[in-house]
């Protein structure tokens, strides 16, 4: 058995003893023939890059998860949402995706205070699918140009919309890669994230990618998420790996970094699929934005704009696990008269 | 000559290796179209305009596949497969995806 470090064990404690709590106050209501609902507040800043926006926003994710599992409906409230980046975003709206085939009829909101958070989340149909109805027309310029798209396969043609607005503006000597990166990076979902069992898997229909994109400031981010096993721990358990990871005892970040390959391929260590690889690569031609690629407990990030090459890679450690793989690329992009005509409509 | 537009003939969204993948996989462009027009024709040109991008997987599984799973030989390709492309960046990818393949057998054997 894993012998847990004192800091594990006293999360699992606390967690414990917050579903007891829930337990508890969910058989006295029972008892009372009261219904059984919890607001909880969402996060002012859906931000995963910011340490502490994020603290912030795993803390919600986990009451939101801990609540359903106890059996008590959850009503989230946005009053507070003020911010919401593509990052933190899209982990929210896969948790959505996951929370309501796990907990059918169990999740409601209620609308945010400030029209633009909820213009935006009418736009990406988190309201639709929490049981409101979409109150606003989607017009705010910092709402139009957000895409979202998700799926269980590979059909490119689902994201068509962004591949076919960006492909001309995109700033890059080979723009034309940029679609045949994302088909790659969704491919990589589809064969890698979840290619083995593990602990609280999705079921097969929300096996899913998500993506989302957004053109701000003559700059394109694209964020994409798995909910799948990780890349740190599908590489500790490829066969012909795990002997050699046993012995390095390799953080996730290092991880991350040899799936990613840039560094390890003379070593023959194993890539997790071409989409990272690849985006890498066409990243090394930006003039600025970067990528950055986080899972579980560590993160690699690549900014170009640094003069030493070799001081552009930077592994992180993140404190809070995120399940799966989140893959945020930011490229510059110069909106000519056709890009616009296409994005506007 | 045989033509086949990857535009016209199959897909503007080619993606992905296999049909398990999505539903215009590279395994069903080399199924359903490169191979049956290979075995019946002496030069195939295939033109890979209008796509709204590949993916190496498919480029992989469509060309490096014919030798991998169907038994064309590099040689025989070389001779009946010609590849079009506005970008040329396509066509080396699609011979070396060819090439690597051929190798690969080679050492297999």
């Amino acid at each position: 058995m894993k012998k847990l470090s004192h800091k594990a064990w006293l999360r699992q404690v606390r967690r414990s003893q917050r579903t007891n709590r829930l337990s508890l106050r969910l058989r006295r209501r029972r008892r009372l023939g009261g219904r059984i609902s919890q607001v909880i507040s969402a996060p002012e800043d859906f931000y995963f890059l910011n340490v502490l926006a994020r603290r912030k926003l795993f803390s919600f994710l986990e009451l939101v998860k801990t609540t359903l599992a106890a059996n008590i409906r959850v009503v989230i409230d946005f009053e507070a949402t003020r911010q919401l980046h593509p990052c933190g975003t899209l982990i929210f709206l896969s948790h959505i995706d996951l929370w309501l085939d796990k907990y059918p009829g169990q999740l409601t909101c209620r609308y945010p205070e400030d029209p633009v958070v909820e213009e935006l989340l009418q736009h990406v149909s988190v309201l639709s699918k929490l049981g409101l109805t979409s109150r606003k027309v989607v017009s705010h310029e910092r709402v139009k140009h957000w895409l979202f798209h998700c799926g269980t396969e590979l059909d490119s043609a689902t994201y068509s919309d962004l591949t076919k607005s960006t492909r001309s503006g995109i700033v890059h000597p080979h723009k034309e890669l940029f679609a045949d990166c994302l088909n790659e990076a969704v491919a990589n979902t589809i064969h890698h994230a979840y290619e083995y069992p593990f602990k609280n898997i999705p079921s097969p229909a929300q096996q899913k990618w998500w993506m989302l994109s957004l053109l701000k400031d003559e700059e394109l981010f694209v964020a994409i998420y798995d909910a799948g096993i990780g890349i740190p721990s599908s590489l500790r358990r490829k066969p012909r790996f795990a002997e050699y990871f046993k012995v390095r005892n390799y953080n996730d970040a290092r991880l991350i970094q040899a799936a990613v390959g840039s560094r390890w391929t003379s070593t023959q260590l194993p890539h997790r699929g071409n989409g990272l690889p690849e985006m890498l690569e066409f990243s090394q031609s930006l003039e600025h934005g970067g990528l950055s690629i986080w899972s579980e407990n560590g993160g690699l990030s690549y900014n170009p704009q640094i003069p030493d090459k070799r001081n552009r890679e930077v592994r992180h450690h993140i404190d809070q696990r995120l399940p799966g793989t989140l893959v945020l690329w930011s490229i510059p992009f110069r909106k000519e008269q056709e890009n616009a005509h296409d994005f506007d409509s | 000559m045989h033509m086949i537009s990857i535009l016209k003939n199959f897909s503007e969204n080619p993606a992905g290796r296999y049909v398990t993948d999505g539903p215009n996989s590279g395994q069903r462009f080399r199924d359903e179209l490169l191979t049956p027009a290979l075995r019946t024709h002496d030069e195939v040109v295939v033109n890979l305009d209008g796509a709204l991008g590949f993916g190496s997987s498919f480029l992989e599984e469509a060309f490096g596949g014919l030798v991998r799973e169907c038994g064309f030989a590099a040689t025989e390709l070389t001779r009946k497969l010609r590849i079009v492309s506005n970008q040329s960046i396509y066509e080396k990818r699609v011979w070396r995806y060819i090439n690597a393949a051929a190798t690969q057998k080679k050492r297999s054997v």
